[in-house]
């Protein structure tokens, strides 16, 4: 919508104006404002006629104006300014009405020909000729009210061409599933090499992706270290390419729990010997994020592939200390192309 | 009379002690006025203890606790005057007295001359019963000291309870046996 400010800016002029009246019949009682004929383009001379006569009727309802037709078809509201001070008024309404392809397109204008001023100025469009009276009705609530075009949408006055759902540029939608390895740098039950399977909702945009995940990882130990670790994330990545081999960077933040046992045994003493053994016992659940660089490959398939490098970082109330860290490694196949 | 009666139930407790076995041991109340003394402490010490090692610094200290001493450990006793009234019935006569006396001696008790210089045994004892506290200086200059609060329950014999310190902030707590050779 152009110079929505001038709606703003002029909106208390005009409810001065509605309110007082001016004009020649001023002294009959009811103002006066004038109005050019309007520019017509593609469209039958009748029905910009019928259009021309609501849009007066409409705003004469709403403020209780008489028009002065002011004999000339203005390209612009200059003109029309112009024609209303030669007519020795104030206030004019100009506008044009066209068709482009299906849809009918009316631009209009409310000027103060006095201070040469633009009052308002927009431009709307119908689906059809017989959503014309609709439009006036449109029009005129926004060159009585001063308010912007959209913000005088009420039940009864919606043209069907607002009605539409807006169109959003596609994505891909699908699900990702893979494992992954686990090199703990800090934590995770002595830092125990461990594997995981993450499932997740993938969606793809030209230049992003965002993958919820769901991910259980365990470790691999020959001991008695265990860590059970199941993590929510949401991942969001730039997509470095649009070709099939698209290098990605991003991260995640999300939720997590994490189960590890640690048995330790500690010597101290030379001639008191004593001995000490236990199992740390860590129960906690906290907040994780992670980095992440990898390749989606096969980009422009159904199935495509990502490997990918995390940094991950496990925070919780652990018992020796608040946070975990790990290198992953991960590989996940996408599935879905629409 | 006094006298002969005494030694009688001297002896016939210190052969019921013989015969007992560990469990009966534990059900039964321990004394110090036991017919067992310090001198029992002598020799070479086999210590073993139980418990548990809490508040450390690094949680990876605590845990279930095991003690047991070096074969360097040896400790030897000194009889001192012994101070303060016995328990049980006073005797009537200066040699009863005496036979008391010796019974629930005193003693003081340190390692002995060439024990190792990190390791340190202090304590006494009353009677049958005694508090020994030993030290040992790690070598990162930390120290490991505990408190011994025992019986001698027969020959050679003894157990109690022990409170203790680090390393680092660590306390621990529990139980021991102690064997002397």
């Amino acid at each position: 919508m152009r110079a929505r400010w001038c709606i703003a800016m002029y909106s208390a002029a005009l409810a001065v104006l509605v309110l007082s009246g001016s004009g020649t019949a001023a002294a009959q009682g009811q103002p006066q404002w004038g109005i050019d004929r309007f520019p017509v383009r593609g469209l039958g001379g009748g029905e910009a006629a019928t259009f021309r006569d609501l849009l007066k009727s409409e705003i004469s309802q709403r403020n209780g104006v008489a028009f002065v037709d002011l004999g000339v078809e203005c390209p612009d509201a200059t003109c029309t300014m112009q024609a209303a001070r030669q007519a020795r008024l104030r206030y004019a309404v100009h506008a044009s009405i066209g068709r482009l392809g299906r849809k009918v397109v009316v631009s209009f204008a409310a000027v103060d020909a006095t201070r040469g001023q633009v009052l308002v100025s927009d431009t709307m469009s119908v689906g059809s000729v017989e959503e014309l009276d609709t439009l006036a009705k449109r029009i005129a609530s926004t060159i009585v009210d001063g308010r912007p075009v959209e913000q005088t949408a009420q039940l009864g006055e919606i043209t069907k061409e607002e009605a539409k759902a807006p169109v959003r540029r596609d994505t891909r939608s699908g699900f990702s599933l893979g494992p992954e390895a686990i090199f703990p740098t800090r934590g995770y039950a002595d830092e125990q090499f461990g594997v995981g399977l993450g499932v997740g909702l993938w969606f793809e945009s030209m230049d992003f992706a965002i993958e919820p995940r769901l991910s259980y990882r365990t470790e691999l130990s020959s001991g008695g270290e265990i860590y059970d670790h199941v993590a929510l994330d949401l991942g969001v990545y730039y997509l470095m390419s649009r070709t099939d081999f698209s290098p990605l960077l991003g991260g995640g933040v999300g939720v997590h729990y994490l189960h590890e046992e640690v048995p330790v045994e500690h010597q101290v003493g030379t001639e008191l010997r004593s001995s000490t053994s236990d199992i740390i016992d860590d129960s906690v659940a906290g907040v994780s994020g992670y980095l992440r660089a990898g390749m989606l490959l096969l980009r422009t398939y159904d199935v495509s592939v990502m490997l990918s490098v995390d940094y991950a970082i496990n925070l919780a109330d652990f018992q020796e200390r608040s946070d975990e860290q790990a290198l992953r490694i991960s590989t996940s196949v996408i599935i879905g192309g629409t | 009379m006094g006298r002969a009666i005494t030694a009688a139930c001297s002896m016939l407790a210190a052969l019921a002690l013989w015969g007992c076995d560990e469990d009966l041991l534990g059900d039964e109340e321990l004394r110090c006025d036991r017919a067992y003394t310090g001198s029992e402490l002598e020799g070479r010490w086999d210590l073993r203890g139980n418990g548990e090692r809490l508040d450390c610094e690094d949680r990876r200290l605590e845990g279930a606790l095991t003690i047991e001493t070096s074969t360097r450990v040896r400790v030897m006793t000194e009889a001192q005057e012994t101070s303060g009234p016995g328990s049980g019935p006073e005797a009537d006569f200066e040699a009863d007295a005496f036979v008391d006396r010796i019974e629930r001696a005193d003693f003081l008790v340190e390692q002995t001359d060439g024990a190792p210089d990190t390791l340190t045994v202090q304590g006494s004892v009353s009677g049958s019963c005694f508090r020994v506290h030993l030290e040992e200086e790690l070598p990162d200059g930390d120290t490991i000291s505990y408190d011994l609060d025992g019986f001698i329950t027969r020959s050679g014999t003894a157990e109690g309870e022990f409170t203790g310190r680090g390393p680092e902030s660590c306390t621990t707590a529990g139980t021991f046996t102690l064997r002397v050779e």
